[in-house]
């Protein structure tokens, strides 16, 4: 009996040995599940299987592949419409899951979008000239880390850290008969983390609440060589408030689809998903 | 190996020449046509060209204001020691700019003491007219406050009472550098003398001040229609220093309305009223236009052609010892609101008011052979009869 047992360990021990010498990473476990796997979002750590897609209808449509069990690749649909306009543009948004274990996972996000709406010309009111802006374009870059605590099936605690712009501009038409041109724009730069608690019931109904706050929020303006920077965060922060936003959200899923209802400090937002 | 670091470091710039005493750099000089050229000259009075300095100029490097420590600002806020230095290479003992701004700061330097050179021939003896301790030139400067921070453009300033000019940064609007040019040089100094004539006779506010009452040091200055009276002696001094008759034409013809051009005989002149000022695009400059284009024609009337410098200075002279006696008439005057917080003085809502007292007065101030012309001009652009004339 005895030498029973301690062959069934030998034998385990040396498959394990035998395991890692294949090349396979031992430490490799699966990931926990949770509400949102399948349908990556912004705020949480969810992804795309290799070789599936997740098509998004709102707020912001594209198309997300599976490059690998690791990696997504999305396609943002909104600059394509820039070419009916005779503009131009892409959106790309990579993420790729960076570290896990059965409990907790680190994904990283870069989004870049450039759209160059071509010219835009509106009325100047009051008998003024018309306002015309050529190559006027909307540039925005993200990089988001967001790590998840998954307590159960059920239960995920995520804390997500952003960093972006969001960039709108072009070469106005200015002086007499718009016969000058002063490049202007205007940005908003930020760092926000925003931390979530979401529960998912029966794993079909996701509530989830959360608090955001955002220590670097800058809005400036540039234009015929003046440049204003405002610290908004400062801005906050002298009217006796933080700048900290809640955010609550509900969510249903299914096999396929996933749709949710939320609110990031004042921001409403509808999501709206479909995998295969 | 060595070759790609003395690459690298020279596009770093950390490779500046330096030139040898006295001076000589390539700078745009602008010609008696309005041409600008690069044109190599001497500066004679230049003492340091690192940093950039002489005993009337002192050269500051993109310094940062804290908006919040200027509320209460005077010519001692503005007292640093030149540290700006050009970027420069030697070329045969001429210092030649190795970027724009470089170019455009030194160019400055010079405009600016031909535009000393001429003011101490137009205006002569005014106290302070060449201050002893000089101008501080602020190179690219930035206004920060805990909330945020601003960098000017396409412009070129002088702060009242700061004996300070600034140079901003050039725009794709300017088709000469604003900062360079003589004729908008000469507009800057001309606040500075509208502010050792009409604004130290005023007097200075001092935000700790006591409630000011109704006409407290600085009561008159800081109002935006006496700002507008301001920007017309600016330009008035443009006419009397360059013989400009639209300080903009050169650098933003773009933007060129023909609302500041103050000789109605330029073409593009938009001619407007006080009643019709609406029609002019740039608020209250537009009651300072009003004001240069009465003065110019004022000097019309003399007789005088407007390339005689010797007549320009004595009439400019007799406009500026008339200009610096309106606070004390103003105040005669009495009956101005009290503001009700110190040196905030918006509080005179109808502005044509003090307008109409500031023409008065002005007229009042000036010799009895200037007097009709000075009503007939004056009536004729302010809508209005002003008392004492006929």
């Amino acid at each position: 009996m005895l030498r029973g047992i301690v062959v069934l360990v030998v034998c385990l021990l040396s498959a394990r040995v035998a395991h890692a010498q294949r090349g396979e990473d031992v430490d490799r476990k699966p990931v926990g599940t949770s509400g949102f796997d399948g349908f990556p979002g912004f705020f949480d750590t969810g992804t795309v299987d290799r070789g599936h897609f997740q098509a998004d209808y709102l707020p912001i449509p594209g198309l997300r592949y599976g490059v690998t069990d690791e990696a997504s690749l999305r396609l943002s649909a909104l600059p394509l419409l820039a070419f009916s306009n005779s503009g131009y543009g892409l959106g790309l948004e990579l993420r790729h899951r960076m570290w896990h274990d059965d409990r907790f996972n680190v994904v990283g996000t870069l989004a870049a979008t450039y759209v160059n709406f071509g010219t835009l010309k509106t009325p100047g009111g009051d008998g003024k000239d018309d306002i015309q802006i050529d190559n006027y374009a909307i540039t925005t870059a993200f990089a988001v880390v967001t790590a998840d605590w998954r307590l159960s099936k059920k239960h995920v605690l995520a804390l997500t850290a952003l960093a972006g712009q969001v960039k709108l501009g072009g070469d106005q038409h200015v002086g007499v008969n718009g016969m000058a041109r002063a490049s202007t724009s205007q940005d908003a730069s930020m760092v926000v983390v925003l931390a979530t608690q979401t529960y998912f019931v029966r794993g079909v109904l996701g509530l989830q609440w959360g608090l955001g706050y955002a220590p670097y929020l800058h809005a400036g303006a540039r234009g015929a060589g003046n440049t204003t920077d405002v610290d908004l965060a400062a801005v906050i922060e002298s009217a006796g408030a933080v700048a900290i936003v809640p955010r609550l959200g509900i969510f249903v899923r299914t096999r396929r689809w996933l749709m949710g209802l939320s609110v990031t400090g004042i921001i409403p937002s509808i999501e709206l998903s479909q995998t295969w | 190996m060595v070759k790609s670091l003395v690459i690298a470091a020279a596009l770093a710039g950390c490779i500046d020449s330096s030139v040898p005493a006295p001076y000589r750099a390539e700078v745009l000089v602008r010609d008696e046509q309005h041409h600008y050229a690069l044109t190599d000259v001497d500066l004679p009075d230049l003492t340091s060209m690192s940093p950039l300095a002489d005993p009337m100029l002192r050269f500051s490097d993109h310094p940062n204001f804290d908006v919040d420590q200027l509320e209460d600002y005077d010519a001692s806020t503005f007292d640093a020691k030149a540290n700006y230095s050009p970027r420069i290479r030697d070329v045969g003992g001429v210092a030649v700019a190795r970027d724009i701004e470089s170019l455009l700061t030194l160019s400055a330097y010079n405009v600016f003491k031909g535009v000393f050179a001429r003011a101490r021939e137009v205006y002569g003896p005014i106290d302070q007219l060449l201050p002893d301790g000089g101008f501080q030139i602020l190179v690219e400067p930035k206004f920060s406050s805990k909330l945020g921070s601003q960098e000017l453009g396409t412009n070129a300033a002088y702060i009242s009472g700061g004996q300070a000019f600034l140079l901003v940064q050039m725009s794709s609007l300017e088709q000469v550098p604003l900062g360079m040019n003589p004729s908008v040089l000469s507009h800057e100094f001309g606040h500075h003398v509208f502010q050792i004539t009409f604004a130290v006779a005023d007097g200075t506010c001092h935000v700790n001040s006591p409630d000011p009452g109704p006409t407290p040091p600085g009561r008159f200055a800081g109002t935006e229609t006496i700002a507008g009276f301001n920007e017309g002696f600016a330009d008035f001094t443009a006419f009397a220093l360059q013989e400009e008759k639209h300080v903009l034409a050169d650098s933003i013809p773009a933007l060129d309305t023909g609302e500041r051009t103050i000789d109605k005989r330029v073409p593009g002149y938009l001619d407007f009223t006080w009643n019709t000022k609406d029609r002019c695009n740039g608020s209250f400059y537009c009651i300072g236009t009003l004001w240069a284009r009465s003065v110019f024609e004022m000097y019309l009337a003399t007789g005088a052609r407007t390339d005689d410098i010797a007549a320009r200075s004595a009439f400019a002279r007799t406009i500026a010892a008339s200009v610096g006696g309106i606070p004390a008439r103003l105040r005669q005057r009495g009956g101005w609101p009290a503001s009700s917080e110190a040196c905030n003085f918006t509080g005179i809502d109808d502005e044509a008011t003090l307008a109409h007292a500031y023409v008065e007065d002005f007229i009042a101030g000036l010799p009895v052979t200037l007097q009709p012309s000075a009503c007939t001009e004056l009536r004729a652009r302010f809508d209005f009869a002003p008392a004492g004339c006929p």
